[in-house]
């Protein structure tokens, strides 16, 4: 969804787990998937502290996405 | 073809009664063309008369919305035309709004074709493009007989009842209607040639009209997050059990307002989930996947963050229109504003 939110304009994205879960993981313990949000928060905080000019997307971690896109319907 | 009967709407001005000087003038009656009515019998020619011309002062009709329109219509039925045509207002805009008002009335209670003329940045186009033929003019009177032309040539296709083409072609503001046609070529042809001509550098056209997306400039960052209050917003179709805010499933027009005052995290008990156009069995299992209400509290007391705002807010973000979306947007953020908010974290699915 990330090349939505960069196409409609939003200024600071943060690329999340997947459509289905973006901010856990069902595949990962309780445990791992609160680390896993915890991550994304705090990339979404470093975000919120950068100077953008127009749509950034602030990836680096790579989360399994592929195999959870099944869950998804056409338009979003 | 038989002559067809023409009553003409002008204001004061294009009446020539005055300016604004009688701008508070009502609704009176004139028998033939008068004014610039004289320019649309010009380009009637044979195929019409302009067997009357209705003046209305544009004070008059903005200052008595409820009654003036019905009065002008009683004017315009007692002349039994097939066509009517008001303005062309250009860029005035009490002008316009009536030129629509009227035709709407014309179209509406007396059924009769109605066609009229104005600008694109006159307020009339986005209020009334949609139910009325509002032909494309120019902002001035410059080239107003060849603008009435245009309306004319409209008017006189509504009134015979024939085709029209579409509003690039005829000349009129789009009104948001759908037509089928069957093209010569299906659209894997049609799309394989656009593509074609997209990569030998050619102009193409897009059958669908694109949307625009405004660039919004971005709010300037936080300096540091220890005293900055932190709001969590989705538009994944979070509700409280029952959906007491009716929250629609897609092209949501409502969005909610929820207290996690105290909460430490969220009973996915307490909550559902009204999304369509995502398979939202993980969400109604930990809303947390959402909103990471458990996350953020845990940041609030640890420090790195001031304040975890005591409200989330959630609509659902499937076939949302863009209008609806940039006004749920806009009220949420003055609430956010107004509620001491500096930064917002928005789940999307």
């Amino acid at each position: 969804m990330t090349p939505v939110a960069v196409m409609v304009g939003a200024n600071r994205i943060v690329p999340a787990a997947g459509i289905i879960h973006p901010l856990g993981n069902a595949e990962l313990s309780a445990e791992d998937e609160k680390t896993l949000r915890r991550r994304i928060v705090a990339k979404a905080l470093q975000a919120l502290r950068t100077e953008v000019a127009q749509p950034t997307v602030f990836g680096g971690d790579e989360h399994p996405t592929a195999i959870h896109d099944a869950g998804e319907r056409a338009g979003t | 073809m038989q002559t067809l009967r023409v009553v003409c709407y002008l204001n004061q001005f294009f009446g020539q009664l005055g300016g604004e000087d009688k701008a508070g003038v009502g609704p009176q009656v004139t028998p033939g063309a008068v004014g610039a009515a004289r320019a649309v019998q010009q380009a009637l020619g044979e195929a019409g008369t302009v067997v009357a011309t209705v003046v209305c002062g544009d004070n008059y009709i903005a200052e008595h919305p409820d009654t003036a329109v019905a009065e002008l219509l009683q004017l315009v039925a007692a002349q039994r035309p097939d066509l009517v045509v008001t303005g062309p207002a250009f860029l005035a805009g009490r002008y316009g709004v009536a030129c629509g008002a009227l035709c709407a009335g014309v179209q509406a209670q007396l059924k009769v074709p109605a066609v009229t003329g104005m600008h694109a940045e006159n307020p009339g186009v986005e209020m009334y493009r949609r139910q009325v033929y509002i032909v494309q003019t120019g902002p001035e009177a410059t080239r107003m007989l060849d603008e009435v032309r245009r309306l004319v040539s409209l008017g006189l296709k509504l009134a015979r009842r024939e085709p029209l083409g579409s509003p690039a072609v005829e000349g009129y503001f789009p009104r948001g209607l759908t037509h089928n046609t069957i093209a010569d070529h299906n659209a894997a042809q049609r799309a394989t040639a656009m593509l074609l001509a997209k990569l030998a550098g050619q102009r193409i056209v897009s059958e669908v009209p694109l949307p625009d997306f405004p660039q919004v400039p971005a709010p300037p960052p936080l300096k540091e997050l220890q005293h900055a209050t932190i709001a969590l917003v989705t538009d994944g179709g979070f509700v409280p059990r029952g959906n007491p805010d009716r929250i629609e499933a897609l092209a949501a027009t409502r969005y909610g307002a929820y207290s996690i005052q105290g909460q430490r995290q969220l009973d996915p008990g307490q909550y559902d989930n009204v999304h369509r156009g995502y398979d939202t069995t993980y969400v109604k299992q930990d809303p947390h996947r959402l909103l990471p209400v458990d996350v953020a509290r845990e940041l609030e007391q640890q420090g790195t963050i001031g304040k975890l705002h005591e409200t989330v807010y959630s609509t659902t973000g499937v076939a949302t229109t863009l209008a609806h979306s940039a006004r749920m947007g806009r009220e949420i953020a003055a609430q956010l504003r107004a509620a001491g908010v500096d930064a917002v974290i928005l789940t999307s699915t």
